[in-house]
């Protein structure tokens, strides 16, 4: 009596992981909801199209370039993840915590999140669903004396903005690929994609419409979009709710990294079985170091999406032939 | 034990026996002569009645006409043709005689038979049925398990008197030989669970047994967890009610908790009275338990988290008294915090160990040394120890958390203490993780919740009225894994 792990929950640990980076913005998002949303009504059926090769690519039997490319890539999605944490708790918060007792926490929890497995990181993004669930609903509560409809920006000729704004929701995740890499066929897995990028793209707007129903024509230039209206509610005398939405969103980043670095784990796994091959780990990490040292915090995310593009590039070749 | 057969020789068999008890005081063997066969009556004193044995038993067995010739057909006589109780099955082998004299019996060797017979003569001292000291209920049975586990079985079927109730009786313990009851409903428990449990039970090599909760590591698998997948119920009627969601039940000689397999995490915001009243207030009493369970585990570590790291998050009025009882005292807040709550743990533990009397002088002492002098005395501020008392007070609402709770909240002072909210969310997680990677036999500890299933509505985290539970009462059976081709 093993416990199964659905398709469903599959698409539902993967969306929520998804959550993080979408409420813990450290970028102005540039452009308004309108632009926003049809943007990324666009950028789902190219997206989609772009993923479908990744299944095949990165089925056991698959290319190894496609999953060692998938491998580096979530390396580098894992320490965009860590600075990004880092940086947006810190900026938030105002407080001024060590880099050891960050390290230590943050560790202690993804490792105890990846040693549970699948089934217990899976289980467990139900119970942060549900917390980002009842988060929303709580800022939804907060912000409701401030929402505006006359705050929404409405552009006459979008089609310009909406070129602009594309290729940054174009730009890849490695969450993206999760489905197609988790699910037990291809087609389950691309049907699970769609899901994961028609819920990914209704939350990406969602918080744009409802950031510029609150901030009007401001939420734009917003460095932190999401966490600014999170700042300004208040329910009745409690004026600092921003603490308990931060708190939710952690965990929710929190989980992204777990399931990170799980996958990462299993990945590597499969492809450096013996002692001997995992020399590549040593100069994998010496290179992951010099990135750090040497790209910004967006550089490192064009870095990850340019190795996920290597990753269904490399998912058209071949597949290995078996041996034996 | 040794199964070595009986060898129908009455001095030989007599011989082994005492070789088996050396010089026990309390075995009692009385050779006795029934018509022309040579008899001895084996029992333990204090577990069995030699006055009953004798005026019941013995005197109608002399009485008993024509005499048999021979050992043999005496003991067939007595097993069919005669109305003594005796047990249905023979003794043929040392094990069963010995697990039969230690269950109360008389074992009747008679001499030129190979087979004994076991007269039901049990008398022994045990502590009577009555209210369980915890568990308390407004409504419901005041009935609680005793230590004798033939009593406890008779409890539970006095209460489902349907034949789907089954119970087992196995052996657990290799220098006890306590008996362990696995009770069930054979149509709801999934018969899955009911082969592992039983082989698991079979597989169980511990030196001794004196509780339920000795098994429980044996019976659940997996990696650590702060929860426990087992839950222990004192009142029949909570096992009852248990068997009748397809759960199971042991019951084990001298201990008065019943092990409930599998246990999830909803259940213990649960209780019997939540069926006896309204279903609303139910609800409300329920979702109240889940609140004081997430106070009673993250507040200290929430408190500690904001006024060190985040103190703008206080209202002012409030901060400015938090701030100036914490100027007044000499250790730092994480650390003042971490030591009230272990001296609230070493006073709990000392009220509970001492003489009932003693108790109460514990908590007057710990009451007045603890809550008045050291705050008067500046030593410990007045908001941790409010807070620490309330986080007590909250952890006495769901007693079967206590030990998970305990854990937890030092965990999460000391994360709070060390990376602020940041350090509570994270252990916070690695809570979440650690019930969520729970589960029996493929049955998750936090089902209902996680994943959501009906039951979740229906009785789970809220209970919505006898009149729906009735039409589809919650079973087991919806958390039992479904196939892979599901979805």
């Amino acid at each position: 009596m093993k416990p199964t792990i659905s398709l469903r929950q599959q698409g539902l640990v993967v969306f929520t992981a998804l959550l993080a980076p979408l409420l813990m913005q450290t970028r102005p998002a540039g452009f308004g909801a309108q632009i926003t949303l049809l943007a990324c009504l666009a950028a789902v059926p190219i997206l989609w199209t772009v993923l479908l090769p990744a299944g095949r690519g990165l089925a056991p039997d698959g290319p190894a370039l496609c999953r060692g490319a998938f491998a580096a890539a979530l390396a580098v999605s894992v320490a965009c993840q860590l600075y990004q944490i880092q940086r947006f708790y810190s900026d938030t918060t105002e407080t001024d915590l060590s880099l050891f007792w960050y390290t230590a926490v943050v560790a202690a929890a993804v490792l105890y999140g990846v040693r549970a497995g699948l089934g217990g990181i899976t289980r467990t993004a139900n119970v942060f669903l549900w917390a980002g669930g009842g988060g929303f609903a709580l800022l939804l509560l907060s912000v409701v004396g401030r929402l505006r409809v006359s705050n929404l920006q409405v552009s006459a000729s979008p089609l310009p903005e909406i070129a602009q704004a594309l290729p940054a929701r174009l730009l890849l995740l490695p969450e993206f690929l999760l489905p197609a890499w988790l699910a037990p066929a291809p087609r389950a897995g691309r049907r699970v994609t769609a899901a994961v990028l028609a819920g990914w793209a209704a939350a990406c707007a969602l918080l744009a419409v409802l950031g510029e129903a609150v901030l009007g024509a401001g939420y734009a230039d917003q460095s932190h979009p999401v966490y600014t209206i999170a700042r300004l509610g208040g329910v009745s005398v409690f004026r600092r709710l921003d603490a308990v939405h931060v708190s939710i969103w952690m965990l929710l980043a929190l989980l992204r990294l777990m399931l990170s670095v799980w996958a990462l784990w299993q990945i590597l796994d499969g492809l450096l079985p013996t002692a001997r091959s995992r020399w590549i780990l040593v100069a994998g990490g010496g290179a992951l170091a010099a990135l750090l040292a040497l790209c910004t915090a967006q550089q490192l995310e064009w870095v990850c999406g340019g190795l996920l593009a290597l990753t269904l590039a490399a998912a058209l070749l071949p597949k290995r032939r078996k041996t034996g | 034990m040794s199964r070595k057969k009986l060898s129908g020789s009455l001095q030989q068999d007599l011989s082994v026996l005492k070789q088996m008890f050396g010089d026990s005081m309390d075995l009692y063997a009385k050779t006795l002569q029934i018509g022309k066969v040579e008899c001895a009556a084996c029992m333990f004193d204090g577990l069995s009645s030699v006055e009953k044995l004798w005026v019941m038993l013995l005197d109608r067995l002399g009485r008993q006409s024509p005499a048999p010739a021979d050992g043999s057909r005496l003991v067939q006589d007595i097993l069919h043709a005669s109305d003594l109780p005796v047990e249905a099955t023979p003794v043929e082998d040392f094990s069963d005689l010995i697990t039969r004299m230690t269950a109360g019996m008389t074992v009747l060797l008679v001499d030129g038979s190979r087979m004994a017979v076991a007269l039901s003569s049990q008398m022994m001292a045990y502590r009577a049925v009555s209210e369980p000291s915890g568990e308390g209920n407004i409504r419901g049975s005041r009935e609680g398990f005793c230590d004798l586990l033939r009593v406890n079985i008779s409890l539970v079927r006095r209460l489902i008197r349907t034949p789907d109730l089954i119970i087992e009786l196995h052996t657990a313990g290799d220098l006890t030989g306590t008996e362990v009851a696995l009770c069930y409903n054979r149509r709801l428990a999934p018969p899955e669970l009911v082969k592992q449990v039983r082989q698991r039970l079979r597989d169980t090599h511990i030196p001794l047994v004196l509780d339920s909760s000795y098994l429980a590591p044996f019976l659940q698998r997996g990696p650590f967890s702060f929860f426990q997948q087992a839950g222990y119920t004192e009142r029949s009627a909570a096992a009852c009610a248990k068997i009748c969601e397809g759960k199971l039940v042991l019951l084990v000689n001298g201990s008065p908790f019943a092990m409930i397999l599998p246990h999830f995490f909803i259940e213990n915001f649960q209780s019997l009275d939540d069926y006896a009243t309204k279903a609303y207030f139910a609800s409300l009493l329920r979702a109240l338990k889940f609140l004081a369970f997430l106070l009673a585990v993250m507040l200290p570590g929430v408190y500690v988290a904001v006024a060190q790291f985040s103190p703008e998050l206080f209202p002012p009025q409030l901060l400015y008294k938090v701030a100036a009882a914490e100027r007044a005292t000499p250790l730092p807040l994480f650390l003042e915090m971490i030591f009230v709550l272990i001296l609230l743990e070493i006073v709990r533990e000392a009220g509970l160990r001492l003489p009932k009397p003693i108790g109460h002088t514990v908590s007057l002492v710990s009451a007045l040394i603890v809550g008045d002098a050291a705050i008067n005395a500046g030593i410990l501020s007045t908001p941790v120890v409010i807070v620490a008392a309330f986080t007590s007070i909250s952890m006495f609402v769901i007693p079967s958390l206590y030990e998970p709770a305990t854990a937890l909240r030092l965990l999460f002072t000391l994360a709070g203490g060390v990376a602020g909210l940041l350090g509570v969310a994270c252990m916070f997680a690695v809570m979440a993780v650690s019930a969520c990677n729970t589960d029996f036999l493929g049955m998750p500890y936090t089902a209902p919740l996680v994943p959501a299933r009906p039951g979740m509505l229906r009785d789970g985290m809220f209970r919505f009225s006898w009149r729906v539970l009735a039409r589809r009462p919650y079973t087991i059976r919806e958390e039992v894994p479904p196939d892979e081709t599901d979805d």
